[in-house]
């Protein structure tokens, strides 16, 4: 079941969702809430052509620091007050100025989903990877490629995507303290 | 609920993010948390899912830098863990 606006703000009031800083009243419509640009983005490098190197990403190397990888092959920028303009088939890496925290023990998840009137200039915010699990905190990483015909200008603080909020059916093992009640290690 | 115990804490990709160590049954695993998630080097990772001898299957808040959700990871690296399973 997806929740209201209502149900939204009620687990609000309980604290079984947080989100931090508080959504205005008008960033919510009657089954999402908006969250907003933070001002940080991270930049990839361009590769340079020519140099006979060879860089490929490797995700199964586990033994690889995949986030110490990004960070060698990308820069942290921020958005100035003139914005700052994504080129075509260019993805970056955004996050929400919102923190989001679902906590464990509620029967909460939520998926993270584009804007219509930015997804008609060709802008998407996450790439194959929606889902926000019961017991997620921290701000929403959002991964933004402009596949539209023209540039698009991004704004600190502007509304960059929603959050659909999800009960699930029971409450997942982790949550559930049954078979395990009561009994503490010494 | 339980506590997991984490290592290595880095800097993330942004401010509100830090990339710690986690140490499992197989070996370490790499993985970017909101910072609010670690308190005294420890994560919260709910009641455990399986407990084999000493080995508790825990979730974590996140998806590994390997792409796990579920990790095996030994009694010794728990805080507050249940002794055993109530038959």
């Amino acid at each position: 079941m997806i929740l209201t606006d209502r149900e939204i703000r009620t687990a609000i009031r309980k604290g079984s969702i947080i989100i931090d800083p508080a959504p205005s009243e008008d960033a919510y419509s009657s089954t999402s809430v908006d969250l907003t640009l933070d001002p940080a983005l991270t930049i990839f490098n361009e590769p340079k052509d020519g140099l006979g190197i060879d860089t490929v990403f490797d995700p199964m190397m586990r033994k690889v620091a995949a986030e110490e990888a990004l960070k060698s092959v990308t820069k942290t920028i921020v958005i100035s007050e003139d914005g700052f303009v994504l080129n075509r088939n260019k993805l970056i890496l955004g996050f929400t100025r919102e923190y989001i925290d679902l906590r464990v023990d509620t029967k909460y998840a939520a998926r993270v989903e584009g804007k219509s009137s930015l997804a008609r200039l060709g802008l998407s915010i996450h790439i194959t990877a929606p889902t926000i699990h019961a017991g997620f905190d921290g701000c929403v990483r959002l991964e933004i490629v402009n596949h539209g015909p023209l540039p698009i200008r991004l704004r600190s603080g502007m509304a960059i995507c929603q959050l659909i909020f999800e009960q699930t059916l029971g409450t997942p093992d982790k949550g559930y303290n049954g078979q395990f009640s009561g009994q503490k290690a010494e | 609920m339980m506590k997991l115990k984490v290592s290595d804490l880095q800097e993330g990709l942004h401010h509100s993010e830090v990339v710690v160590s986690i140490h499992t049954t197989e070996g370490d695993e790499g993985l970017v948390l909101g910072k609010r998630s670690v308190e005294r080097g420890y994560i919260n990772v709910g009641y455990p899912i399986r407990i084999k001898g000493s080995s508790f299957l825990v979730e974590l808040p996140r998806e590994t830098s390997s792409g796990k959700w579920r990790v095996w990871v030994d009694k010794s690296q728990l805080e507050d863990a249940p002794e055993k399973v109530v038959a």
